[in-house]
Parts: structure tokens; C-alpha cells; sequence
């Protein structure tokens, strides 16, 4: 990555400050990519976020004094394929699973899904700094940094998933919708320390009150010896009524040597009461359209839904990066997530791809995956930032094949 | 590029080693079926209270014993219902379990047929998927039955399972909802009535349509408790289950008798639990047949002739309203319909005789119809390949 460090502020302050820089940096990550697994026919995107997700950002340092820094980032998310900040649609729409919509009333699921569709249609919608948002005191004893950031679950699972949280091969798709695992918080106090190969991530969110998310909090910590890594993380998400949410537990471990590196990592979903619980039965308490009478059985079914959009269960995922050569790199994993629930909603996913790297700041992509959702999933493969959605059977088989080039600056 | 996009497909596919696209419900292992299990209501009740139907007759209607033993099926007796139909045809047999009056359990086998090992139809008259009371309970002051106490499909599952589990030979069909019909439309009527008396006029479409709407998720209740039990009895080992949707009890002669607005509350809770059960296994099959002999009686009765029906109204049997105008005190003898040797056969029009009636009662199929469902239910296991 190249720093492009602006001279806008050292204008503006009217005197040379070697130690301030503020960058404008970004990503470009446009390629083709082929989905299966919907439909009779395969369906061909020209899409944007294959590998990483495209984006455009600033981010500075100022020394205020010997070991006292700011800093901020600020990190827009777009889609390159067509300029928009918002998520295309899925290719199933706004489709939920099917094994969520079972054991409800015909009369009351046509009323429920609409608004859950609604919901879904909203939570492709970003916000104009999407990926990141924040600032932070760095202090000799550590740094405290304030806005929307990275969970500390979310950044241990990238640092171990060989596909860096991108590819259309990642076993993150397993963890998605609602969501499985919190990838950024918002409203986050985080304190960070990194000493002598340790490092720290202590955050909190407080419940401010809005319908939907409450409280959150996380934990993380690791440990970087020679060709080692090690993490491990937990975090807690409470609904804004108070009920546990998502709770995540993470271990991880990456070893490299020579041209290869091993990756593993162990995530643990929990979540009987999704935010999305909560937002519902706010709006359905809010409504007019439903007889009182009946209102006690949409509540009751609405949160039978959302609990189904929950998880409990784990995602096991390992991988391998093979250097061929300094032109060439191989990725390959393999995912399994397993569903303790009843419904047993199990998906395995494997991915196999190769950076074709032509310079330090382009490299070719091609990449593939395949997902066996066992009799129950629906996964679609996922990349980073776009939801392709739903499989239209349980149980159905799906696959991914990319060719994509990542451009940054 | 080409080259290299195809070998990753290779790859991928040797990675996942997960073989199939898609992750169908396992077929039976195998076509042989030693025992025909059924759980329902009077559909396919094999003669659940035949002795305590047979006393009464004796005792209030002075029927000699032979005749009056010919009793208990709700159809136009002697003969077979359409699930001793289908056993016939797969080579086996099926005795139903036996109640006295307002008994809640089975009694001991007392007339050689049936005994508690080999009792396989627990289907039973006024039986409703999941809740009590039956219809036909006409419970007392402390809520007991007076008549028959029909116990629901699961408690009917729950004393099948009491006996052992299900096992790859067992052909279990299950066929309830239109007792739940019955006693929601009761309940709906009600309601309806009362709402009507005070506000001192006729409701209007949508606020009937508002009060109906609490009954008609009863009834999708009713389907999803059906399903369920689908998957109660596949989990205890049975791999061959049948669920069958429900007549639309408004063409019935019952429901014709009712007038159109009672036939259109019955359209609508006969219908929430067939679309129940529809778009459970639509959604999520459960590895079930679902056999729709409501869109077949509703085929029937609204194309008699071409399904060798010339009567479809008028039932063949005429019971006294004493004896509740049930067809499961009717039988039928080869005396002139009406006299004293055939008392509860009616007397119907030329050309009409009880072969081409498709109604023994207001409600319930004749023999013929019950004929009819086990031959159209024995094709469609063939079809399914799950029978030979």
C-alpha cells in the first residue's frame, strides 16, 4: 500500500509537522463471478468486494507528544461494479429460509414476512462511512479509540482465516444472516495495548437506548512469537429489552514456515434472542393493523422466527497458503459449521483460490468454492460486504467460481 | 485462464467430497409392509366404540344382537372403510382398538377381531389432531364425556408408541383436522351469533371475517400439529408416513344443510388446514406422502357421473336424531330399505342405491366412497414407489 501523505494540513497549520500525516488510501476489487445454486442456470455478476471489499479511506496520525498520539480513520464502503454505497439485492430477494418460515401459522407468516423482508431489504442499506469510523488517544499505557470499529471476535477471526475475511470461499457465510457473528460495532469505546509480541482488545458498546441492539462488550487477546500466532476473543451483545443476544467465543492459531502458513481457527455462536427479535416485537406492538386478540400469537410466532434466525452452534475452519513462487499464491480451506440446534441446520464450505500478484498493488484473483448444506441450509457462498442470499432448496448445494482484480492505493 | 478456473472446480469438488447437490429426505428401504398403523378420526375409524353402539341399539332400539353387532364404522355397515380397504390390497390386515361408552381407553379384545398386541387403527369418531374435547363428547357438569370420549391423534400416537416403536414394514397414515372443523366452526358460529345480538344487526363481511380469522389459526395449528406428529413417527422409526388433507365439510350434505354462510366458515377452516399442511411440506418436507383426498372428494362431488357417482346428496343411511343421526348405528341388510329388517337404510330415489351414493351420513363417506379412497390411496403408494 502506498502512503500518499497530504500536505492539506500541514498548510493549514502553517508550519512543517514531520510527525502529522493523513493519508487517502483505498481499495478497488472488481471481477466476475459465477453463483450456483439458485435457480436452474448459473447466475454471472460483475461484482465488486470478490477478495476485499472496495473502499476508500483517510486515516492520520498526529504526535501531540513523546508517546501521546491521535489518530482516526474513516473508511467509506463502496460497490464498484456500480458506484453505489447500498448492497445490490440478493439473488433470492429478500427470501428467509425456509426451515425459519416452518411451524407458523400460514395467516400470521404472511404478515410477519414482509416486515421481516423489510428488515433485511434495510440491513443492505450502509451508512456512508460503513467500514470505520472512529478516533483514538494513544498513550504510553495503551490506546483508547471511540466509534464504529471492529468487534474484537470479528478482528481475531479475520487475523486467522486464510482468506483474510474476503473470498467467495470463506466459511464466514456460515455465520451470516442475521448475523452470526458482529463484524463492526458501533457506538464502541475500545482500549488497545500491544506490548513485546501480546496485544489486548478490551471494547464496550452501551445500550443507548434505540429498539434493537443493547449493550455490548468483548474481549480479546493474543500473542505473536516467530512464525506463531495465537487469539482468542469473546464478546456479548444484549437486545435493547435486555435479553442475551450474540454471544461469540473465538480461538485461533496460524503457523508459518517457508513458503507455507497453516491456518485453524474454532468460532462459537450463541444467540436464542437476535436483535432482530426485539425489533419486530417492537413493531408489532406498535401496530394497528392486528386485533388485540390476535396479538399475543404474532408475538409469539414473530419471536419463534427470530429465534430461528439465531444460531448455537460452531464453525471449525481451517486453511493452508502456499507461496508457488513470489508471482504466485495459493489459498485453500475447508469450513464446517455445526449446528447443535433441533433443526441441525450443518454446512460444510471449502475454498481453493490463487493471487496472481502482478505488482504491490495489483494482484489477479481466481478463485472458487463449493458450500454442502446438509438437509436443511440454504448458504450461498458470500464475499466480503454482498450477500447472494439463500439456495431456493434446503439442502440444496452451492458454488462459486471468480475471476477478479484487486487495485489499491 | 480457462484452464486454470477449471482446475479449480476439480479441486474444489475433490475438497468438499460431498457428492450430491442436494440433500433429499432418505426413500424407505424397503416396499414390504407387514402392519397397516392408522391414527384419525371417524374417517377411518375401524368400529372404535362398535360394542358400546351395538348395546345401545339393542337396549333403546330394540335391534336384535346379531344386526346391532354389524354397527360402530361411521358408514353405511357391514363392510370395510378405506383403511381395511388398502390393508386388503397390501396383503395384510388392520383391527381397530375398541372403547366402551365413555371410556378413555381401549378395552381388552372381546369379540375376536382385535386385541391390544395386534389393534393397529387407533383412529377414533370425534378425534381432534391435538386438543380436547372431541366432537360428540357432550361433556357434563365437571367436564367428563358423556358419549364418546375420543382422545386426540396424539394421545392415539402416544399409546402406539406405549406398545414399541415403528419400523421400516410399518405403513402409518395419519388423518385428522375435520373434528377441528367441526368444533371451531361451532365455537366461530358462536361467537358470530353473539357478537350479531349485541350489536342488533347482521356483522358485516369483515368484521365476520375478523372474528373467523382467530379460528381459522386454530385451524393452521391444527395442520402444523399434524405435522408434527409426521415427524413424531418418522423420528420413533417409521419411514412410511401418510398425511392426508380433509374434505371441505360445506359438500357435505351436512354443510348444504347449513346454508352459505355456514358453508363458507366451513371452506375456510377446512381449508387453512389443508394450506397448512401444504406449505409445511412445501417449505420443509418432512420425507412424508401427502395425500390430498380432499381435493379428491371435492372432485367426486362436484363430478359425480364421471367418478361413478349418481348421488351425491342424499345420505344412504336415515338414523333416528335420537341416535344422533350417526351412520355408526347405521347397517344395512338386504331387506327392503326402511322396513323393520333394514331400518336405517333410507329409501332412495330409482337408479340411486347405496353403490353409487357418495354420504352414509351428513357427514361420512359410504362404503362405496370409502372403496374409492383405498383403491385411490393404494395407486398413490405405488406411484410413490414406496408399495408394490
Amino acid at each position: 500500500m502506498k502512503h500518499i501523505a497530504l500536505s492539506i494540513l500541514a498548510l493549514a497549520a502553517g508550519a512543517a509537522q514531520a510527525q502529522s500525516s493523513v493519508q487517502l488510501y483505498g481499495i478497488l476489487d472488481v471481477g466476475v463471478t459465477r453463483i450456483d445454486g439458485y435457480g436452474s442456470s448459473s447466475r454471472n455478476f460483475v461484482s465488486s468486494g470478490t477478495q476485499v471489499g472496495s473502499r476508500l479511506g483517510l486515516k492520520g496520525t498526529e504526535e501531540i507528544a513523546p508517546g501521546w498520539k491521535a489518530m482516526f480513520t474513516i473508511e467509506h464502503q463502496l460497490y464498484a461494479d456500480t458506484g453505489s454505497q447500498n448492497q445490490q439485492t440478493p439473488i433470492s430477494g429478500t427470501a428467509l429460509p425456509a426451515r425459519v418460515l416452518v411451524d407458523i401459522p400460514n395467516t400470521i407468516r404472511d404478515q410477519l414476512v414482509p416486515q421481516l423482508g423489510a428488515s433485511l431489504q434495510a440491513s443492505l442499506n450502509n451508512r456512508f462511512w460503513h467500514r470505520q469510523a472512529w478516533v483514538a488517544a494513544v498513550t504510553p499505557a495503551g490506546a483508547i479509540s471511540l466509534g464504529r470499529q471492529y468487534s474484537p471476535v470479528f478482528a481475531t477471526f479475520g487475523r486467522f482465516d486464510p482468506h483474510q475475511a474476503g473470498n467467495v470461499g470463506n466459511a464466514f457465510a456460515t455465520l451470516t444472516v442475521p448475523t452470526g457473528l458482529e463484524v463492526r460495532i458501533d457506538n464502541a469505546i475500545q482500549y488497545v495495548a500491544e506490548t513485546g509480541g501480546f496485544r489486548l482488545n478490551a471494547m464496550y458498546a452501551p445500550d443507548e437506548k434505540e429498539v434493537g441492539n443493547g449493550r455490548f462488550w468483548g474481549i480479546s487477546t493474543g500473542y505473536q512469537v516467530g512464525g506463531f500466532d495465537f487469539g482468542i476473543g469473546h464478546q456479548r451483545r444484549q437486545t435493547s429489552e435486555g435479553l442475551d443476544s450474540l454471544e461469540n467465543t473465538i480461538v485461533g492459531l496460524s503457523y508459518e514456515t517457508g513458503p507455507f502458513k497453516l491456518w485453524g481457527q474454532w468460532v462459537r455462536a450463541k444467540d436464542k434472542h437476535p436483535v432482530l427479535g426485539a425489533q419486530l416485537r417492537a413493531t408489532l406492538n406498535a401496530s394497528t393493523q392486528i386485533p388485540a386478540a390476535l396479538k399475543p400469537a404474532f408475538l409469539a410466532y414473530g419471536s419463534q422466527i427470530a429465534t430461528a434466525l439465531g444460531f448455537d452452534g460452531s464453525l471449525s475452519y481451517v486453511g493452508l497458503h502456499y507461496k508457488i513462487n513470489a508471482a504466485n499464491k495459493l489459498v485453500a480451506s475447508y469450513g464446517m459449521y455445526d449446528d447443535k440446534r433441533a433443526i441441525n441446520a450443518d454446512a460444510a464450505i471449502a475454498g481453493l483460490a490463487l493471487e496472481h500478484i502482478k505488482s504491490k498493488r495489483t494482484s489477479i484473483w481466481l478463485s472458487g468454492s463449493y458450500v454442502d448444506n446438509k438437509e436443511v441450509q440454504q448458504i450461498l457462498p458470500y464475499s466480503q460486504g454482498l450477500l447472494y442470499g439463500f439456495t431456493d432448496k434446503p439442502g440444496r448445494d452451492s458454488s462459486a467460481l471468480s475471476i477478479n482484480m484487486v487495485h489499491r492505493f | 485462464m480457462k484452464f486454470k478456473l477449471g482446475l479449480c472446480a476439480v479441486a474444489l469438488a475433490a475438497l468438499a467430497a460431498c457428492g450430491g447437490g442436494e440433500n433429499n429426505p432418505p426413500p424407505p428401504s424397503t416396499t414390504t409392509t407387514t402392519r397397516l398403523i392408522a391414527f384419525g378420526d371417524s374417517l377411518t375409524d375401524g368400529g372404535a366404540y362398535s360394542r358400546g353402539n351395538s348395546l345401545i341399539l339393542q337396549s333403546q332400539a330394540g335391534v336384535p344382537k346379531a344386526a346391532a353387532d354389524l354397527v360402530g364404522k361411521f358408514s353405511n355397515s357391514p363392510g370395510e372403510v378405506w383403511v381395511e380397504v388398502l390393508a386388503r390390497r397390501l396383503g395384510t390386515t388392520i383391527a381397530p382398538e375398541r372403547f366402551e361408552v365413555g371410556a378413555a381407553s381401549p378395552v381388552a379384545a372381546s369379540n375376536g377381531i382385535n386385541s391390544a398386541a395386534n389393534a393397529t387403527n387407533y383412529a377414533q369418531g370425534g378425534a381432534r389432531v391435538a386438543k380436547l374435547p372431541g366432537v360428540g363428547c357432550n361433556p357434563n357438569a365437571a367436564g367428563a364425556c358423556t358419549a364418546q370420549a375420543a382422545v386426540p391423534l396424539v394421545t392415539q400416537i402416544e399409546r402406539a408408541l406405549a406398545k414399541g416403536g415403528f419400523n421400516a414394514t410399518d405403513l402409518v397414515v395419519i388423518w385428522g383436522g375435520a373434528n377441528d372443523v367441526f368444533f371451531n366452526a361451532t365455537m366461530a358460529g358462536n361467537e358470530i351469533t353473539a357478537a350479531s345480538m349485541a350489536a342488533g344487526r347482521a356483522l358485516t363481511a369483515a368484521e365476520t371475517q375478523l372474528l373467523v380469522a382467530k379460528y381459522v389459526i386454530e385451524m393452521e395449528q391444527a395442520g402444523l400439529a399434524a405435522i408434527a406428529q409426521v415427524k413424531r413417527v418418522k423420528a420413533a422409526g417409521a419411514q412410511r408416513v401418510v398425511l392426508m388433507t380433509i374434505p371441505n365439510a360445506a359438500q357435505t350434505p351436512f354443510g348444504v344443510a347449513g346454508g352459505p354462510s355456514t358453508q363458507a366458515l366451513l371452506t375456510a377452516l377446512s381449508g387453512a388446514y389443508n394450506a397448512q399442511i401444504k406449505k409445511e411440506v412445501e417449505l420443509l418436507d418432512p420425507g412424508v406422502l401427502l395425500f390430498d383426498a380432499g381435493a379428491l372428494a371435492s372432485n367426486w362431488y362436484s363430478n359425480p357421473t364421471a367418478n361413478g357417482f349418481v348421488n351425491v346428496q342424499a345420505p344412504v343411511c336415515d338414523v333416528p336424531a335420537a341416535l344422533g343421526s350417526s351412520s355408526s348405528f347405521c347397517f344395512i341388510t338386504a331387506a327392503p330399505a326402511g322396513s323393520a329388517g333394514n331400518p336405517f337404510q333410507r329409501v332412495l330415489p330409482a337408479g340411486v342405491t347405496p353403490a353409487n351414493s357418495m354420504f352414509a351420513d351428513g357427514v361420512h363417506p359410504s362404503l362405496a366412497a370409502h372403496e374409492k379412497f383405498g383403491v385411490a390411496m393404494h395407486e398413490a403408494l405405488r406411484a410413490k414407489g414406496w408399495v408394490q
